[in-house]
């Protein structure tokens, strides 16, 4: 748990040292996108030559989009009741 | 829309290299995919400490901009949660790391697969890129039933990157700068939250 946060934190200090040079968040774009394109194919992989997980495929799907709708509709319940208010502030 | 249809096609084609076994070497395999991780984490930071014009809007921050991302994130962790008391395959707290994703499907799957399973590090990802897709598809529909605070919250932390063009476009310019806000905070908590509920 712990290497997650600190490469993490690391990126954002990084970034945030480097923050005048603005061309380079183009280039740190392209970097992101191609490792994360690298690492789905390879989710993608493990997941197809995992036997639990391709052989319940249809059923891990399923799973996901119920918990993604749950998610959904949580977040956009528990907002409902600072809307009005927030609509006022934003200008 | 483009990369994540793109990013949808690229994990099923996986899927069939995997199936059919054309990369039997699972060992070299694993270590590979340990340094993309690591490496892809330092470079979301980079991405997100370099970019001025969200940590700018921090400073706009006042105690009720502040609450929507807290309540979306509350709301999504607990939403996901109660899904999957229904849902046999995901136990209640792997339901809540799921829903601690907000959207963020490349950082919560990876941080997923590496804490937990191939299996669950899947279903967050299918689940984050379904949560996004919705959002896109259901914008004009979540803004006309529920409000323009409302595709914020949906949107979860893509609000400040893919989904910014369909907040400003449905729920108007001048809700630009709170979903940029609540971008950047729920971008921060996802690898702060995600670990804490599958310990």
């Amino acid at each position: 748990m712990w290497d997650i946060l600190i490469f993490f934190a690391a990126g954002v200090l990084l970034g945030w040292l480097l923050r005048e040079k603005k061309k380079l968040a183009r280039l740190i774009n392209r970097i992101t996108s191609v490792l994360l394109g690298t690492l789905i194919f390879l989710l993608g992989v493990s997941a197809g030559n995992h036997p639990d997980v391709a052989s319940n495929f249809p059923r891990l799907g399923l799973t996901a989009i119920v918990l993604a709708l749950g998610a959904l509709v949580g977040s956009v319940i528990f907002v409902l009741p600072i809307a009005t208010r927030i609509d006022k502030e934003a200008k | 829309m483009k990369t994540t249809l793109l990013f949808v096609a690229i994990f099923a084609i996986g899927f069939g290299v995997g199936s059919a076994d054309l990369l039997p070497d699972l060992i070299a395999f694993s270590a590979v995919k340990t340094v993309i991780l690591n490496s892809l984490l330092l470079f979301i930071g980079i991405g997100v400490g370099l970019d001025q014009v969200a940590f700018g809007q921090l400073r706009r921050l006042d105690f009720f901009s502040a609450l929507v991302p807290l309540l979306i994130a509350l709301g999504s962790i607990l939403g996901a949660g109660l899904a999957a008391t229904f849902l046999p395959l995901v136990g209640f707290h792997q339901g809540l790391a799921v829903g601690a994703g907000f959207g963020f499907y490349s950082l919560s799957s990876i941080i997923l697969t590496d804490l937990v399973s191939a299996e669950l590090g899947a279903i967050a990802l299918i689940a984050n890129l379904s949560r996004e897709l919705a959002t896109i598809l259901l914008a004009p529909l979540l803004v006309r039933l529920l409000g323009r605070l409302a595709l914020v919250a949906s949107a979860g932390a893509t609000s400040m990157d893919i989904c910014l063009p369909v907040i400003q476009r449905f729920s108007g310019n001048r809700y630009t700068v709170i979903a940029i806000l609540n971008g950047v905070i729920l971008t921060i908590l996802v690898p702060l939250l995600v670990p804490i509920f599958v310990r």
